[in-house]
């Protein structure tokens, strides 16, 4: 192999300083002048505005250079905390932003991210109007906010709560009666629905009926049930539910009218008993007609 | 102009491209607030607000110039306003960690941007110049020195350091604010 073509000249063809002689300049270290002219170049950068600017430049590069790496990567999380602040999807950036496996569908899409922050890099693509609603306090409090705004919690769904409440006598003790009816829409899920049914066993015990319309758990953790209100400032779980159906015990002396929404969530083997945060489909209890 | 440039769909508001910007500048953007500030929650929360304000102020931003640049300007509003706030919890009875060691940056701030932008084009280099201009520049060794532990003729190795000087000199020509 050749060497490379290294000429020891001190000025170009059209008259400035070459790379060798502004390096040299830079670098205040006699050895570079070996073979250059040091005396015409310095003549030359005190004529020469161009030269000057580019030997005020290699100057500085030195100077960085001599100073070790400051680069760092950005901590895990950033990403979240801005697309949090801006209400804009998580799901556009993360430390796999151009990843085939970020496309965001639905409850796989957090196989990705950093075990800590899985609650936030799991909301996918909320449509518009279940966007986050602006909110300086907790994180979990503004995506429950998403869910909310998507689900409209009509006076007939309050006021059956009071209707059908703890003082009615209840009916016989052997002929269970569905009290409540809740239809389930997709929130951060595209595609999870279901229906909840509130049924009176008839032995003044509630329970809740869950239907959904996923064929298996969700990869990574399992569905979760809860009864709200719409800010989620009250919060009950009821326990897990399996895909397809499952019946779940209501707590006895609790005020529903309190607690109208149900709400199912996706879940992690965390150990970490609070909502994750990812409100998969939800919708407001409803009272049945007599 | 190229509208499905980054630049061009991130002014325009694209959900997508903000990301992407993220994705491609939050080392940058971390590195200079760290650098600066030398606190490293302020830091986050600074390369946040930076992140913030690039949004909301996208439709400002001029597709034709480079995103580093334009961010990195952002950046230093941000670190200068976190520098105020220090002085001012100085003020207060309340300062406390970062305010009481550091009300002032300890380097100018054109002196801290530099760095960033130079050793972010270094790694960008690639072999073998990064290594050359390390060892030349980082760590001080004399030509002879280099050309003896990489096995290249002199020539060659001072051919690569003022290529790479070059190459290195033309992000500062771009990056100015």
């Amino acid at each position: 192999m050749t060497e490379a073509q290294y000429s020891d000249e001190t000025f170009t063809s059209d008259g400035h300083l070459t790379e060798a002689a502004l390096t040299a300049a830079a670098s205040g270290s006699s050895d570079d002048w070996d073979g250059l002219d040091q005396r015409a170049a310095q003549n030359h950068v005190e004529q020469c505005s161009l030269c000057a600017a580019h030997l005020g430049r290699t100057k500085r590069v030195i100077t960085a250079l001599a100073a070790p790496s400051p680069m760092e990567a950005a901590p895990e999380g950033l990403w979240d905390r801005v697309a949090q602040e801006l209400q804009i999807s998580s799901a556009a950036s993360s430390s796999t932003a151009l990843s085939p496996h970020n496309t965001g569908d639905g409850i796989d899409a957090d196989k990705d991210s950093n075990p800590t922050d899985g609650r936030f890099s799991t909301v996918q693509q909320l449509h518009p109007q279940l966007r986050p609603r602006r909110s300086a306090g907790a994180r979990w409090l503004t995506i429950f906010a998403a869910a909310a705004a998507g689900v409209v919690v009509g006076a007939a769904a309050v006021t059956w709560w009071l209707q059908s409440g703890q003082d009615e006598q209840p009916p016989s003790a052997d002929a269970p009666t569905v009290v409540g009816d809740a239809v389930l829409e997709p929130v951060a899920s595209d595609d999870l629905t279901g229906q909840a049914q509130m049924v009176d066993r008839g032995d003044g015990e509630l329970e809740l009926r869950v239907d959904l319309s996923a064929t298996a758990d969700p990869a990574d953790g399992y569905f979760e049930v809860w009864l709200r209100d719409e800010d989620a400032n009250r919060l009950m779980s009821l326990g897990a539910a399996t895909a397809e159906s499952t019946t779940l015990q209501v707590p006895a002396g609790i005020d529903l009218s309190q607690y109208p929404i149900v709400d199912v969530s996706h879940e992690h083997f965390d150990g970490d008993p609070t909502h994750s945060g990812t409100t998969l489909a939800a919708g407001p209890m409803e009272g049945v007609d007599e | 102009m190229d509208r499905d440039s980054l630049g061009a769909r991130f002014a325009a508001g694209e959900e997508d491209a903000m990301g992407e910007l993220f994705a491609a500048h939050s080392s940058l953007v971390f590195s200079l607030c760290l650098s600066a500030l030398r606190h490293r929650q302020d830091a986050e929360d600074a390369a946040q607000q930076v992140f913030v304000r690039a949004w909301k102020f996208r439709e400002s931003y001029d597709p034709g110039k480079p995103l580093g640049a334009w961010l990195t300007g952002i950046a230093r509003r941000v670190i200068a306003d976190t520098f105020h706030a220090r002085q001012r919890q100085l003020r207060s009875a309340e300062a406390g960690g970062a305010a009481l060691l550091h009300a002032a940056p300890d380097e100018p701030m054109d002196t801290v941007v530099d760095q960033v932008l130079i050793h972010q084009a270094l790694s960008e280099l690639g072999p073998p110049q990064d290594e050359i201009l390390r060892m030349a520049y980082t760590q001080d060794l004399p030509v002879r020195t280099i050309s003896e532990q990489l096995e290249m003729p002199v020539g060659t190795v001072k051919s690569h350091l003022h290529r790479g000087l070059a190459r290195l000199r033309k992000t500062l020509e771009v990056a100015h604010d």
